[in-house]
């Protein structure tokens, strides 16, 4: 309290006299009570968005006032008005009669600039795009904005300006989520349904967040409906969903939202494995998922609002076979996320927001096989766990203090657990037993970033952000800058540019290939540096007519970076200790990126491109030269449109382009001594081939019905790959035999295979919401 | 009712008869040229032996022998030439001379048109096992091993489990690996594991006792009348090769495996040229 107290002292000496007053909006569905973040509000033709608590603050200097505020699928509050002292005003907003989904013929107000390293995307834009059998998803709707890609297809984890999986920080209501993904890539563990929005920052990253180098996903949950209960259930080709809102007291202060969702592919694999339980089929293959969600929401008293929310998923992948060597493998993985957050309104100009949190993601592999000789039976078996997990509390201050100055500030204490390998082995009746070893890392952070807008035109951000970490007997402390700039150059232009160095305490060693979780996380070490990420970024936008265009181009720099070691894999020779990596490596990544956004009319779409070139070195790799990282993809191409028809039908059309990534190819082979007719291969330099391009089309039609009862319908067709092209997933190095024209066996030849995942795959699913 | 749907199905139809993209990608891949290959293990019971062969491009026909069988191959030690090995024309040359323990020699195959290829030297290496007790036991169910360690001593179980497909009359057969210490292991702990074997470093075993089970009760026909561990002692290079050559054989069946090159000591080609002893004890 005495922070605060301090804080609130300070702000009243800050303050100067030259203004009329201060406006402070909350904006609200009127029916649920729920905020809206993000909704544009003009105010005497100056523009700002609500937060995520649906605020906004002005200073008003000139009366009377004309505010004008719109938002996606409301009507629009368009009043004059005259305010002669600081006030705070509840803006109600009324839905429009269309349900949300539906794409509706309303225009968007402008903020007046529009930035590519920072994204906002709200749950009917996921909806909205093709889905993959039938489930929307929240990471694979952001791949077709510039700079965001995913690996190849089958791989987890997101790509964001050259950057990996493990530097994306993703937080789901301030809390972090250590791994997004089921199983393959297919989905992320986030339901579309139970979240209000998704930010995304690319670079010029603001000073509160850190630890991860390339990205920020911000997902908030829903706050539930606090006057209505209310709910969905869809079911589609492969999982079903419930969701559940409403009151939870007859006041309108406090509301719970609740979401499931179950994968029953494990049911139909049962049915379809039921021959292997006949003897039918010698293999076995089963999987399932469950996610579920519970937020509680309450209004405490008049500016002070409580947030608790809970989320859980669980995967479970198994395989059995019964020929080669009797093998039997599982694999289990999931997240536990929970956060508790106060908002607290001191006055007009200040604000905190206090957080706690726990997140935790751990994952086992069990591996048995069983080989038989001359009635011998040699057992193997292998399990391998390991755990991540974070709690941390969180205070962090806005303070507005006039027209030009708002100050952000806060602390941060975060503490690490990261066990990355237990791994228990059992052959031939000889157990081993190796545990990588049992980490924690404390981390302290402070920050503070002044936001400067000396003219309307002229905007600038300066942050500074200290971070330390504790390891055992290794104290890290680091000052990382961060600054941005906007410049209106005329009405309908702008341009920015921003830098930003952080600091990451953690590696992970990921699976190169095989969607498979099995990835390990390293804490950072003296012999295992933080990884340190600088960027610069430069860009412009055009409002044109119903049109944004935005060019973006930027430079990144990782230093210490690691890499996996030669014959590194993750189940049968998995990372022992420091030496199966190699370290202290650089990496380099530049390009250019462009949006073309039409979001007016009942024809939405986007066209990105990206021309990008993305480099890693390591001293005694490729003999010490640069080469291409493997995810180095030269042209991205991404094209999203989405159509709004007739008799409730809507339609999506997606196209993606990706140039082929870098892999390795032998360039000489010879017989191996021990095994005939085995060859061993020769590796000399590093991802100096290219795969085939990436492309793929996917359609959706859908079809919305409002009941008689206002409940409606919604029945999806989705087409994913709809034209069936063999994208790579990977290559591989076959035998194969040959014959001439007679038929003539000639002899085997090696040939490079290529080794497809996704067929053209249709979907549908079906969503009925009440209300 | 909307054209959509139709239209829906008819793409799923057309898409499903007719997949684009290739099933096999062709790639120019450079070729270093050829090279020659030398697999060569000495020990004190046998002369020295090489089987030579050559390299071919890597995607190429794998059917024909690619055995070289006019090559000039000598081992030489710290005095000269020791010795000239003779090809009988399957690829295989066989000398005179049977290596001494801890003496260095090396290899050197000439052919024309190839570059010539030497390997480093390698000697087989002394080892100081000074005392092996067992445990005494009526049944083979389980065997203890005491060990007392002079020097450096690692202990490795490597892929024993391959011996039981050919089997050995009438004795069954269980091995382990030791690696006297050449400065390649760098820490205490294990420092090579895979499914089937183990090792550990000789440093944190240097005059200590340590033990360790087989549990053969799984592994062993309680009818057989003998059971007999041999203990081989592999130089450095060796171990290395086995070990690396080890994870090349597993990580062709896993496909999302980093690629990884088999260790060789041969300068201009490939292969390896190492020294190993072994010692056996049944019961």
């Amino acid at each position: 309290m005495s922070i605060y107290l301090l804080v609130y002292f300070l702000s009243t000496v800050l303050y100067t006299n030259s203004y009329d007053a201060i406006l402070v909006g909350i904006v609200l569905d009127v029916n649920s009570k729920e905020v809206l973040p993000g909704a544009y509000v003009s105010i005497n033709s100056e523009y700002v968005a609500t937060d995520e608590y649906g605020q906004f603050k002005k200073e008003i200097a000139i009366n009377p006032v004309h505010l004008h505020i719109s938002y996606v699928g409301y009507e629009d509050i368009d009043t004059v008005m005259t305010f002669a002292r600081d006030t705070q005003i509840v803006f109600n907003m009324t839905p429009l009669s269309l349900p949300e989904i539906l794409v509706t013929e309303k225009q968007e107000a402008r903020l007046g600039y529009h930035q590519l390293d920072k994204i906002r995307m709200l749950p009917k834009d996921i909806e909205f795009q093709p889905q993959l059998l039938g489930e929307a998803d929240v990471l694979k709707s952001l791949t077709i904005l510039p700079g965001i890609s995913q690996g190849t297809e089958g791989t987890t984890g997101l790509f964001v300006r050259g950057g990996t999986p493990d530097q994306n920080l993703i937080l789901l209501d301030k809390a972090i989520v250590f791994n997004p993904n089921h199983l393959f890539g297919f989905l992320s563990v986030f339901n579309p349904d139970a979240l209000q929005e998704i930010e995304v920052y690319k670079g010029g990253f603001p000073a509160k967040y850190g630890g991860k180098l390339s990205s920020i996903l911000d997902l908030s949950v829903r706050q539930g409906d606090k006057t209505h209960t209310k709910g969905s259930f869809t079911l589609s080709t492969i999982a079903s969903k419930v969701a559940l809102e409403g009151p939870l007291s007859s006041s309108d202060k406090w509301s719970y939202q609740l979401n499931g969702r179950y994968c029953y592919l494990g049911i139909v694999s049962t049915i379809i494995n039921s021959r292997y339980k006949q003897g039918k089929q010698p293999e076995r293959v089963g999987y399932s998922f469950y996610d579920g969600y519970l937020k509680l929401h309450g209004n405490l008293s008049k500016g002070i609002t409580l947030s608790s929310q809970l989320f859980y998923n669980h995967d479970i992948y198994s395989y059995e076979d019964k020929t080669f060597d009797k093998g039997r493998l599982s694999i289990n993985w999931g997240n536990l996320v929970s956060s508790t957050q106060l908002h607290t309104s001191f006055n007009h100009r200040l604000f905190a927001t206090t957080t706690v949190y726990y997140s935790k993601y751990d994952y086992s592999l069990n591996y048995t096989s069983t080989e038989s000789s001359q009635d011998l039976n040699t057992r193997t078996s292998f399990i391998n766990t390991s755990l991540l997990g974070e709690y941390g509390l969180k205070m962090d201050l806005d303070q507005y203090v006039n027209e030009k100055y708002q100050l952000n500030f806060g602390v941060q204490w975060q503490n690490t657990v990261i066990n990355p390998s237990n791994q228990i082995t059992e052959s031939s009746g000889t157990t081993y037993n190796h545990n990588y070893g049992h980490e924690q890392i404390a981390k302290y952070n402070v920050y503070g970033e002044l936001h400067y807008q000396p003219t309307h035109k002229l905007e600038i951000h300066i942050g500074l952000r200290g971070v330390g970490a504790q390891l055992n007997d290794t104290t890290f402390l680091a000052i990382e800058p961060r600054i941005r700039s906007t410049y209106q150059i005329k009405a309908d232009q702008t341009a920015s540019i921003a830098f930003s160095i952080m600091h990451q305490w953690d590696h992970l060693i990921a699976n190169s290939a095989l969607g498979l979780p099995n990835d390990i996380w390293l804490p950072a070490s003296r012999q295992l540096p933080p990884q340190v990420g600088y960027q610069i970024q430069a860009g412009w936008s055009k409002l044109l007519d119903k049109y944004n265009l935005s060019i973006e181009a930027y430079y990144k720099q990782m230093n210490h970076q690691i890499a996996v070691e030669q014959g590194i894999d993750f189940v049968v020779n998995p990372p022992e200790n420091i030496n199966s990596f190699k370290r202290n490596g650089v990496g380099k990544t530049y390009g250019v990126e462009a949006l073309l956004e039409k979001k007016s009319g009942s024809w939405h779409g986007t066209l990105s491109y990206v021309l990008s070139w993305n480099w890693r070195k390591f001293t005694d790799l490729n003999a010490g030269n640069w080469y291409p990282f493997r995810y180095d993809r030269r042209h991205d191409i991404a094209i999203s449109n989405q159509l709004q028809g007739n008799n409730g039908w809507s339609y999506g059309i997606n196209w993606v382009f990706q140039s082929g990534g870098a892999f390795t190819l032998p360039e000489s082979t010879y017989p191996s001594y021990q095994i005939d007719g085995d060859y061993i291969s020769v590796y000399k330099s590093v991802n100096q081939y290219r795969l085939p391009s990436y492309h793929r089309l996917d359609l959706s039609f859908k079809n919305t019905k409002i009941k008689s009862s206002g409940n409606f319908r919604v029945w999806s067709f989705d087409i994913y790959n709809a034209y069936n092209r063999k994208n790579t997933y990977y290559l591989s190095l076959q035998n194969v035999s040959v014959y001439d024209s007679t038929g003539s066996y000639l002899g085997k030849v090696q040939q490079i295979k290529n080794i497809s995942l996704f067929p053209v795959i249709p979907s549908i699913s079906y969503k009925y919401i009440f209300k | 009712m909307s054209k959509w749907p139709i239209a829906s199905v008819l793409i799923l139809i057309i898409a499903g008869n007719f997949r684009c993209g290739k099933n096999y990608l062709t790639y120019d891949l450079p070729y270093e040229g050829d090279r020659i290959v030398i697999y060569s293990f000495f020990d004190p019971e046998h002369v020295f032996k090489a089987e030579l062969f050559k390299t071919k491009p890597a995607v190429s026909d794998t059917t024909k022998d690619i055995h070289i069988n006019n090559a000039l191959v000598i081992v030489t030690n710290a005095s000269g030439l020791l010795d000239t090995l003779l090809g009988d024309g399957s690829g295989i040359y066989t000398g005179h001379i049977t290596p001494e323990i801890a003496v260095n020699y090396r290899i050197t195959a000439s052919v024309p048109g190839y570059p010539e290829a030497t390997s480093a030297w390698s000697h087989i290496p002394e080892y100081s096992l000074d005392q092996i007790e067992f445990d005494q036991f009526e049944k083979i169910e389980e065997i203890q091993m005491h060990l007392t360690y002079v020097g450096n001593i690692r202990i490795s179980n490597f892929d024993t489990s391959s011996l039981y497909y050919y089997g050995f009359e009438p004795e069954n057969t269980y091995d382990i690996f030791l690696v006297p210490d050449q400065a390649i292991f760098k820490k205490c702990g294990v420092i090579e594991h895979d499914l089937l074997g183990q090792a550990f470093s000789g440093d944190c075993l240097e005059d200590t006792d340590d033990s360790f089970t087989i549990d053969v009760l799984n592994n062993v026909e309680p009818t057989w009348p003998s059971f007999k561990l041999n203990f081989y002692i592999l130089s450095p290079e060796l171990f290395q090769y086995m070990k690396t050559w080890k994870r090349h054989f597993t990580n062709d069946i896993i496909i999302y495996a980093e690629p990884s090159n088999v260790y060789t000591n041969i300068e201009n080609g490939y292969g390896i040229f190492a020294g190993r002893n072994m010692i056996s004890k049944i019961f």
